[in-house]
């Protein structure tokens, strides 16, 4: 028994499923005839996820928290640092693998599905780029990705605008799904949603992590969410990652004045209210 | 468990099916509609409709009056102008000239404009500014004005014409699809089509276009009225379909100084060409709410 | 006398689909001075009733209602021009997100300059010159904003979402209302900015007497600062009171859902199920027959297919064949509305 958790942890030690390596971005504005300023939006972050963990990223508005996950899902291009994907590196010669292990789901469920194609089309479209199975094994597989995330099959048919938020929402977590991702990249998603919603959103994905081994990056500034699923954490202050490390650790000993400021702040306000 | 589909007995309407659906409850779109394929029907059978040839001219019946006034008659039922022709037939030939030679630059010019904007759009960089700084240029002189530099430099005549017309149509097409389809590029759904590793036709045709349409229909049906004013003001200035052409434009022209002596000569050609502008807009606002009609 | 009385509003929608049924039967009272919070999930009608209130509406709407009176304006019988007249001066609302409802292309400053009405103008000729700016500069630092400066000469985009939402406060308040409504005011925001909204609308309503409908997601931020609430549910009303009789004597199953629904993160172990009501707001076009709860209610039994009257106890009001706490209603006397 003893072994086993050795070598589980070995495993960890050696390959963790997702390494970034000082990952960086820097927006070049130009001011002026010949001047240029540069604005650096994120400096420098490195961290390692595992199979079935959760990382979450907090910080304040304009921390670069948004940056980053755009930077990890590859909608921006770093201007330096690596993204190592089970030791495999990311970059422009491999952008199917970084489709389908990195998933991403956006914040407003409202502006994330195109309204004029059914939820069907929009499920199929990931499917026919990146797997070549036939239109009968593509049906099967978007009924069983919508009973998944709970909603009838029927709802293949139903266009976007027939639908209420939360069940859109769904419908972007079953379009993360549909790859068989091992990373998913919430950015924000949950805090438009109801507050009902959002726990049977997160019991979901808590449920997929423990069926499937997903692994989650949340960026959010609800503190009670991230010491609930998360298991690690960065804190982002302007570009830069003040500090990282394990939840519980971080929230009953942080080492960083600043750290422990934001953490108080967003965590308590609420009680001291009113 | 057996699949039971409970929505078994409801019918999904497409996006194009619920455009109709509005669009068919609506009584003046509807015979706006009608007008239109009515429009189109003469256009495509005037040589089989008309009762006489439009250059037949006749010595003994100059300036008849249309057939409700008393001393007209029915064989010529909108009466024959100053050298004898008559003048229903003039109409229905200067239809396929006006109208029919609208319809055709303004698709002509739908389908280079939305070109270019769509790669106006994807591009970045050097073309992108190319285009933009070209575009911009172009589209600040008056469509008129730039058709009348382009005959001028070509000379008078239709197909000269037509030709300076479309010219000039181009770029109000480049700039509007442009516009659009780049607002859309900014949208969350084609980020996420781009993640999911589609290429960029791929996103144009799936993610952008079932979008822009209503930019589309607006832009055209602007498009096609503005045609049929260039075509006939051209016409009428005798930069245009030159005489005997039955141009709506060169028949007005001809007949300006008989405006007292025979009203009809001027009244029906500038009515005709009120009524099809008219029928277009109607027809092109209508669609383009119909469109827009189940998203909001 | 209330300020505002809406009896059995109702709000069809027509669609592609058909007509759907929106809102059902609404009833609420508000009395001058009060904050009232409206409570509901997504989908389920309280931003439409704002806006019937307020006026504005969609061409594809259709308002029915026996009584939608504020004060004594008749809101349901007046023209066009009559009621822009009360839409600004009675009422101000407040939206979701404030940066999308400022014009872009003008500074905050001037948009708040604009909105303050003609005839508040008080004194002599020669103080007319630059009273609006003066006003505005007031009106901002009455909302709580130190650096007005700043804020007067900046386009929306630069403004945080916590100024923007206090410039919209500003703007609300500029013409002195009646009524304030404000439509989900603080969802998606940092819960620092938060708190200093919800503080701001709770000295709006202290001093200046300003009636507040807090429209809202959330049931813990409406309880910090509203004193009754009423409960939506897909377009009925199911429970309203005052709020400890809502909070502590709840009659109703779904707001008995929405109050255990929210996770008190301390007491659920990490990474555990959290509590929720089973299954999802049914669409409008397909509603269940008699209680809308029906299909997820826990309690659910056979006479659930008859839509319950509204009962009204001391002032709390449910609608609920079979409501909790029932032993406390044993010996109360029940009207049924």
């Amino acid at each position: 028994m003893s072994e086993k958790i050795t070598d589980i942890a070995a495993e960890k030690r050696v390959q963790p499923l997702l390494r970034v390596e000082n990952l960086g971005k820097i927006y070049i504005n130009p001011t002026g005839f010949f001047k240029r300023e540069e604005v650096v939006a994120v400096n420098d972050i490195s961290f390692n996820l595992h199979r079935a963990e959760t990382l979450a990223i907090i910080g304040e508005t304009g921390s670069g928290k948004s940056t980053l996950a755009r930077l990890l899902a590859g909608i921006i291009p770093p201007t330096k640092g690596h993204i190592y994907i089970d030791g495999c590196k990311l970059d422009d010669s491999n952008t199917d693998l970084r489709c389908r292990s990195i998933r991403m789901i956006f914040q407003d469920p409202e502006t994330s599905l195109n309204p004029r194609t059914s939820v069907g089309q929009i499920l199929d479209a990931p499917l026919q780029l990146n797997t070549d199975m036939s239109v009968n094994k593509r049906a099967e597989k978007i009924s069983e990705t919508l009973r998944l995330v709970g909603l009838l099959p029927e709802y293949a048919t139903f266009y976007p605008p027939m639908l209420s938020s939360g069940q859109k929402q769904r419908i972007a977590l079953a379009r993360a799904l549909i790859l068989n991702p091992k990373i998913i990249i919430a950015d924000d998603t949950l805090s438009t949603l109801d507050i009902s919603l959002r726990s049977q959103m997160i019991n979901l994905m808590l449920d997929l992590q423990k069926t499937i081994g997903i692994s989650y990056i949340v960026v959010t500034h609800n503190m009670g969410l991230v010491k609930h699923i998360s298991d690690k954490m960065i804190v982002m202050h302007q570009g830069e990652c003040i500090e990282q490390g394990n939840t519980e650790q971080l929230f009953s000993r942080p080492t960083a004045a600043l750290c422990g400021q934001i953490l108080s702040n967003q965590y308590n306000m609420k009680k001291q209210s009113c | 468990m057996p699949n039971i589909n409970i929505f078994a007995d409801e019918h999904i309407l497409s996006p194009a099916e619920q455009t109709w659906k509005h669009y068919s409850s609506q009584q003046i779109a509807m015979a706006a509609l009608w007008a239109l394929g009515f429009l189109c029907f003469l256009m495509v059978f005037a040589p089989l409709i008309a009762p006489h040839e439009p250059d037949l001219r006749q010595a003994h019946l100059l300036l008849q009056p249309p057939s409700w006034d008393e001393q007209g008659t029915v064989d010529y039922f909108f009466g024959t102008d100053d050298l004898g022709r008559d003048v229903l037939s003039r109409l229905l030939y200067g239809l396929r000239l006006t109208f029919g030679n609208a319809l055709l630059i303004s698709f002509i010019a739908l389908i280079i404009g939305t070109t270019i904007g769509i790669t106006a759009a994807i591009s970045r960089g050097l073309l992108s500014s190319t285009l933009h700084h070209i575009m911009d240029t172009a589209l600040s002189i008056p469509s008129l004005l730039l058709a009348i530099i382009f005959i001028s430099i070509l000379g008078p005549g239709l197909d000269h014409s037509l030709l300076a017309i479309l010219l000039a149509s181009i770029p109000q097409f480049i700039r509007g699809v442009y516009l659009s389809v780049y607002q859309e590029l900014q949208k969350e759904y084609i980020i996420a089509l781009k993640l999911d590793g589609a290429n960029n036709y791929r996103i144009i045709r799936y993610g952008v276009f079932p979008n822009i349409i209503e930019t589309l229909v607006n832009l055209l049906t602007r498009a096609i009225s503005s045609a049929i004013i260039d075509i006939s003001a051209l016409g009428f200035l005798g930069l245009g379909a030159q005489r005997p052409l039955s141009e709506w434009g060169t028949m007005l022209s001809g007949a300006t100084d008989l405006v007292f002596i025979a009203p009809w000569t001027v009244v029906l050609p500038g009515l005709s060409i009120l009524v099809t502008i008219f029928i277009i807009n109607v027809v092109g606002e209508s669609v383009r709410q119909s469109v827009i009609a189940g998203i909001d | 006398m209330a300020l505002l009385d809406i009896r059995n509003l109702t709000i069809e929608i027509e669609t592609p689909q058909g007509i759907l049924k929106a809102v059902d039967r609404f009833n609420l009272t508000l009395s001058d001075g009060e904050v009232r919070g409206l409570v509901g999930e997504s989908g389920s009608g309280k931003s439409l009733v704002a806006k019937a209130i307020m006026g504005i509406t969609k061409d594809n709407w259709r308002i029915r209602a026996d009584r939608l009176r504020l004060g004594d304006i008749d809101l349901l019988n007046l023209t066009p021009v009559q009621r822009r007249r009360v839409m600004g001066k009675e009422i101000g609302m407040i939206f979701q997100d404030a940066a999308a409802h400022l014009d872009p292309s003008e500074k905050a400053g001037e948009q708040l300059a604009e909105a303050i009405p003609c005839d508040q103008f008080t004194g002599h000729f020669w103080n007319r010159f630059n009273w609006r700016k003066k006003q505005a500069i007031a009106l901002l630092h009455k909302v709580g904003v130190k650096d007005h400066k700043k804020v007067m000469n900046s386009y929306p985009f630069e403004l945080s979402e916590g100024l923007c939402q206090k410039v919209m406060i500003a703007m609300a308040i500029a013409k002195k209302p009646r009524l304030l409504i404000a439509d989900e005011p603080t969802t998606a925001m940092e819960p620092k900015t938060q708190n200093q909204i919800l503080r701001l609308l709770d000295k709006l309503n202290k001093l200046s007497h300003t009636t507040i409908l807090l429209i809202s997601h959330d049931l813990e931020t409406v309880s910090l600062l509203a004193d009754n609430m009423t409960v939506m549910y897909c377009g009925q009303m199911v429970e309203s009171g005052t709020i400890d009789q809502v909070f502590n004597h709840t009659h109703h199953p779904y707001t008995a859902a929405l109050l255990r629904a929210n996770p008190d993160f301390s007491q659920v172990p990490h990474k555990g199920r959290l509590n929720t009501l089973a299954g999802q707001v049914p669409l409008l076009h397909h509603l269940p027959i008699g209680c809308r709860l029906g299909p997820r209610c826990p309690n659910a039994q056979k006479n659930c297919v008859i839509t319950p009257p509204m009962k009204k106890v001391k002032g709390h009001m449910f609608s609920c064949h079979f409501p909790l706490n029932a032993d406390e209603l044993k010996g109360k006397k029940c009207q049924r509305k």
